[in-house]
Parts: C-alpha cells; structure tokens; sequence
C-alpha cells in the first residue's frame, strides 16, 4: 500500500506524471499491491523516488553499454584526466576535476576503466543521482568522491541496508553469494546485481540476467568439487530517497 | 662466507639491488658454477621472493627437473596462480606426503615471502593467494598472526588488502578477532584507524582520545567474549554497506545458552522439547526483543543459573518486563 500524508492513493492518479508504459508506473503498482505500507509526506516524496529507482535502472543500463571492463581491485584502472588510482585499487577524484564531470565521464569512455562489481554499483547510484540532481547540485553535494566498493562511501549518497523489506523493487541492490568460490579467484565469491525489473538484474561483469542465470554464471567459477550452489541474500541496498529529496530543497 | 650467510645475501639481493641486476648475477653464477647456483636455489634456507624473481631464469636454462621437491610444487602453484594454467603437477601419483608437501611449499611461500611485501605487485598477489589456499584448503591457522600484521602493514602503506582480508575472514576463527581488537592499543594511529574501520565500531570514536580507545577496546573484548558461543560467519557483510564484520550472534542460541556451528549458526547440540517450545515462542518476537531477552538470558545464566533456570519458566512477557527492569533496552 502507497500512503501519502496519512492517506492510501490510488496509482492510477500518477497517470498524469508518467506514460503507461514507465518504469515508474510498474514500480508504484508494485508498492501500492505489496503487503508493506510505503509512507510518503507528499506527494514530491514519492514521486522522487519514483524518478530516482527509473534513473538508477537507466544508469546501470548505460553502464552495462559503456564497456567498462571487470577488473580486481589489484588490476583496477581508470582515465588519469578525472581520476586518481591509488595503490588499493580504488580511484580518488583529481583536484580541479568537477565530479558530474569525472563520474559522466565512466559512462561515456568506460573503456579506460575497469573495477569490480561493487565498486560498479556505487557508480550506477552516483550516476543516477547526477541525473536527478544535475551538476551544479551534484558537485556541491559530492565534492570529494573516493569509488572504492562499499568502503569510503559518502554519507550523502544515503545507501543504506533495507533487509527488513521484502518486497524487491527496481534501483534495488542485492548480492549473490558464491560460498564454494575457487581460492584462486576471490573476486567471484559473490556479485553485487540491480534489480532492473522484468526478473532481470544486471551485474557488472555479467551483464542483464535472470536471477537462475546468475547463478549458474556464479557456480562457473567454483573451486573443483563443489556441491554449493551460489545463491541470492537478503540483503537489500538501495538510496534513502526521503533523505535526498530533501537536499533538493 | 658460510653457506647460510651466503643464502642470506642471496636471498636479498633481488630486493636491495633490483631484478635485473638479481638475474645478471645469475646469470654469471649459471655460466661459472652450475652446481653452486643449483645448491643456492634448492637450499632449505632460500626465501621465496628468491626464487619467484629466478623463475623467468629456471625456465630459461631448464632447470625445472633439477629443482627440489618444494621448488616444483611451488612453480608449479606459481604458473597457476599468475597465469591460470592448469598445474604441471602430475596429480596421478598424488600421495598423502605429495599432499604435506603441497602444504609445507605454501607455508614457506607465505612466511619467507612476506617479509618482502609490498616491493612487487606480481609477488604480492602470489602471497594473497597462498594465504588463501593454506586458510581455505588447508584450514591452517597457524599463519593468522602473520597475517593479521601483514594486513596491518599493507593497510597502513595504503596498498590493497581486500583478498587477505577475506582469507582472515575465512578462516572463521573468532578468538583471532582480539587479535585484530588489540590494536586498539596500539601507537600507531594507522593500527587504530583501521580497527574501527574494520570492526565497523561508532564513527564518533575519536581516535586520538585514549581514554575513548581504552573503553572500546573493553567494550570490544567483552563482547567478543559474550558471543563467541553463539556467533556464526555470513560473508555477505563483508561485501555490504554499513556493515564489515562478517559475523552475527544467533540470538536464539544465546537465549537458550547452546553452541552454535560458526559455518551455519544453527545450534550444535540437541535440543529437549522444553527448549523447543521456548525458542518457539522467543522466534515469534522482533528482532528487538529477542536481542534484549538474548542479553539478559546470557547475563543472568552467568550469575546465577538457578535464577536463570526459573526465570526461563515463565511466559515470555514476563521474561520480557524482567529483562527491562534488570536495565535492558
């Protein structure tokens, strides 16, 4: 159920906002016919969120055409224009860079980059974000960006652990573990995948797939022997869109 | 010079004066005294750096079949881990000492190889998978200490350690944690940085605040201390935001005061229908709830198990208003 101010809408009253067709609409039938009480101070909240889990589909869609190569951390690389590798493998914006700049610049010549999967994830929601936001907020919002997998993350990205939701919606982060990994290649014991809705999920590395064909690309890399299939968690990343609605206001 | 002297220059040549010159002196040694560079090679006191900087040389010269035992096995485990190749080792004559001498060769691959750390990237992702096969394959925990200061020291020169930090992980060998805590103590503000990092503690911990320091490493320890029963390993953490230590505490088995299996969290040993129906009824509350009675369950066994014994014999709501009153929240 979809609550705003206090009050159940109706999702036929966001016909107005959104064509038959959007991502926006599926997301918001999903919520208004889920078990769960989505609650929203107005309408602008939820019609944020709305826009924000349909550009965080579209980001990671055009991070999958960018060709943007899967890398470890030890073999990472990004464009030296906009960013700096350190020797951890993560990259850290270059003084004098404008952030809308370096991250846009990951989906237009992802071919100068290659990083793993979480690391990617964090660049579909800055990417996402960019879009919503534009530049100028952007850049004053996200002044310093350090792209490092989940760690050095900055607070006002608001990524946060929603485990406790059930319901699995577009823009959703979620992981699948891979227990029997291969020792010799650490980097496949599990990959970070966004729900893109239609039962697909994309991970970087592995591309626009079915939850089933995840794992089966996952079980690939298992050390000799092994019985344990990989599997989805639950997990559940996605932004706190209350909280970066306001910072549009 | 004696022979372990001469090992020991040998053995640091690579490093003090680079690779090349490491393998034109070799290459000298090859021409003028094949058996003199064969016996530094396969010398029991050689380092591993040693040798991984020869291995270009060994294969240049064919040398594979007049190399020792350990230095087979451990190019063969080099060609696989740096190239993916399937191992030249003949595994139908496998035997169970061939297996021990797998080991021992990743044993000292890891500990005379770590000391040079950090001067080459290759090599160190050599090490990173040793660490990981002795853990993983081996189940060795002999090398975590090692380990533990090799993270330290990598965390500090702000290299990559995602890969030792996982084989630490995985080892699942909870009592290493204090190891890891302890350097809360440390004088190194680097060490300290990277305990609250790594253990996900309060972000407002000032590091420069010892007293602060000094109480988290207390509260740390302690809570280490109360769950290492009960707490079981689920490696998603490491891979999540918000949350790095791999580990949860089986509320439910704290609650009923059982072991649990740290691959699985479920309970170790049987449980009587009376602890059946009280977890029943402990698995009906929110998540909470269940930390708080879990706590007082712990805390109040502790003290006084007679009390505890009673205290479990009423219904859980009064179980409930007993643990608030005792000063749970």
């Amino acid at each position: 159920m979809i609550k705003v101010s206090g009050k159940p809408i109706n999702v036929d009253n966001l016909n107005t906002y959104f064509s038959d067709n959007s991502i926006q609409l599926k997301i918001a039938n999903t919520l208004s016919s889920s078990n769960e009480t989505y609650t929203y101070s107005s309408l602008e909240q939820l019609l944020f969120e709305l826009n924000l889990r349909a550009s965080t589909v579209n980001s990671a869609l055009k991070l999958s055409r960018s060709n943007m190569d899967f890398a470890s951390f030890r073999k990472s690389r990004c464009n030296p224009d906009f960013w700096n590798r350190n020797d951890d493998g993560s990259f850290s914006l270059k003084d004098g860079v404008k952030p809308s700049e370096a991250i846009r610049d990951i989906f237009n010549q992802g071919r100068k980059y290659g990083t793993e999967c979480a690391t990617a994830m964090v660049i579909v929601f800055y990417g996402a974000i960019l879009d919503i936001y534009k530049d100028e907020l952007f850049d004053k919002t996200y002044p310093k960006i350090t792209l490092n997998g989940w760690d050095d993350l900055d607070k006002n990205l608001g990524l946060r652990d929603y485990e406790e939701i059930s319901d699995v919606l577009p823009g959703d982060c979620k992981y699948i573990k891979n227990p029997d990994v291969s020792p010799l290649t650490p980097e496949w014991q599990g990959e970070n995948v966004l729900y893109i809705g239609n039962n697909l999920y994309f991970g970087h590395g592995i591309g626009n797939k079915t939850e089933a064909e995840m794992i089966k690309l996952l079980n690939l890399r298992r050390k000799s022997g092994s019985t344990e299939s990989a599997y989805m968690t639950n997990p559940n990343i996605h932004q706190d869109f209350k909280y970066l609605e306001k910072k549009m206001n | 010079m004696n022979d372990n002297a001469y090992v020991n220059e040998f053995n640091n040549l690579w490093a003090t004066h680079g690779i090349n010159e490491y393998e034109n002196y070799f290459d000298k040694l090859y021409g003028n005294d094949l058996e003199r560079a064969l016996f530094l090679i396969n010398h029991e006191n050689l380092d591993f750096g040693a040798l991984f900087f020869l291995k270009s040389k060994i294969n240049e010269y064919n040398l594979y079949n007049s190399m020792s035992e350990r230095n087979k096995i451990t190019l063969s485990l080099i060609n696989e881990f740096t190239g993916g190749f399937r191992s030249s080792i003949n595994f139908n004559n496998m035997t169970i000492s061939f297996i021990e001498n797998v080991h021992l060769a990743l044993k000292w691959m890891f500990n005379t190889g770590a000391k040079h750390d950090g001067l080459s990237n290759e090599l160190d992702e050599v090490l990173d998978k040793t660490a990981i096969l002795l853990i993983k394959i081996f189940k060795d925990k002999s090398i975590l200490k090692d380990l533990i200061d090799l993270i330290f020291k990598r965390y500090e020169k702000g290299f990559f350690i995602q890969d030792l930090v996982w084989a630490f992980f995985e080892s699942r060998d909870i009592d290493s944690l204090i190891l890891i805590a302890s350097r809360l103590k440390s004088d190194n503000k680097k060490d300290i940085e990277f305990v609250c990092n790594f253990l996900d503690l309060a972000p407002s911990i000032n590091i420069n605040n010892k007293a602060q320091l000094d109480k988290n490493y207390m509260i740390l320890i302690n809570w280490i201390y109360e769950n290492h029963l009960f707490l079981y390993y689920c490696s998603e953490n490491l891979k999540h935001v918000g949350s790095k230590l791999p580990y949860r505490v089986a509320l439910d088995a704290k609650y009923i005061g059982k072991k649990v299996d740290v691959d699985t969290g479920k309970i170790k040993e049987k449980i009587s229908n009376y602890e059946f129906n009280l977890l029943s009824q402990f698995n009906r509350l929110n998540v909470k709830e269940k930390t708080i009675l879990s706590n007082y369950s712990y805390r109040l066994n502790r003290a006084n198990i007679y009390a505890w014994n009673n205290w479990l014999t009423y219904p859980i709501s009064e179980q409930l208003r007993i643990a608030y009153l005792g000063g749970m929240s």
